[in-house]
């Protein structure tokens, strides 16, 4: 297993979404975040994006019809 | 008019930033990436019908992460406890990228975490992880302040027990711990 020479720097990497205070930074609340920011930089997925647009179409569609004069 | 066009575009704002955290809270939720998308997409579809109730200013992320929640809990509702039932996928699911410092320790987390209880697991991912407080994960959760906290005590033990880590260490166990854990396994 590869040792990590700075066992500091996870824990300045991850510097979004800070637990309380009180939360020990332990072993695995220091390994939940590495997951979780790995998977939160993994950035949006383009199915998701599509989603957005249809529904963004969808809206102005909707809108278009409720006030054809504006 | 313009009020109506400031809102929807705000609102389109908030959303996509909290996507990322938002997916990374269904895939640690549900442990696979395909049930996380379909869960994000509910979630998506869902706030968005509703985005007239929802209040600008105020926490977009919470009021997401609940909707998701409600969501995951419904279809593990209606399909029993399939959610939690598979194990054996993530390994095939995860990205991992070749310089991912760590990145097989993650795949046995994930798989450590979709062990938990459900509620133990939102717990710690709520509060350790998506940087809610406690005040926040327990309105999230609907319980109170004490049984978030309790929760995540439990999950964390657990999570020790699995991974056969100690609270100190960073990454796996003390080598003398690691023999100590091979032996009463093996004996």
């Amino acid at each position: 297993m590869m040792n990590n020479p700075n066992s500091e720097n996870p824990k300045k990497r991850l510097n979004g979404g800070l637990p309380p205070a009180d939360v020990v930074q332990d072993g695995i609340a220091l390994r939940l975040r590495e997951l979780y920011s790995n998977i939160e930089n993994e950035g949006i997925p383009d199915n998701l994006l599509h989603l957005l647009e249809k529904l963004d179409e969808a809206e102005r569609a909707q809108t278009a019809k409720q006030s054809p004069e504006v | 008019m313009a009020d109506a066009e400031n809102h929807q575009l705000e609102f389109k704002r908030e959303l996509l930033k909290t996507l990322p955290s938002l997916r990374a809270f269904a895939i640690s939720l549900t442990g696979t990436y395909d049930k996380a998308d379909d869960l994000v997409q509910e979630a998506v579809v869902r706030a968005w019908s509703r985005q007239d109730s929802f209040e600008l200013g105020t926490n977009m992320k919470a009021w997401l992460f609940t909707i998701l929640r409600n969501e995951f809990y419904s279809q593990m509702r209606k399909r029993g406890r399939e959610i939690s039932d598979a194990e054996g996928t993530y390994t095939e699911q995860m990205s991992v990228h070749p310089n991912q410092i760590g990145a097989l320790d993650m795949k046995d987390f994930l798989e450590a975490l979709n062990k938990l209880a459900e509620d133990q697991r939102e717990a710690i991912i709520l509060v350790c992880a998506s940087g809610f407080s406690y005040e926040e994960a327990a309105n999230i959760c609907g319980c109170a302040v004490g049984t978030i906290k309790s929760r995540i005590n439990r999950a964390r033990g657990r999570l020790q027990e699995l991974l056969g880590i100690d609270g100190e260490s960073d990454y796996g166990p003390e080598p003398h711990i690691a023999a100590v854990l091979r032996h009463t396994v093996s004996v």
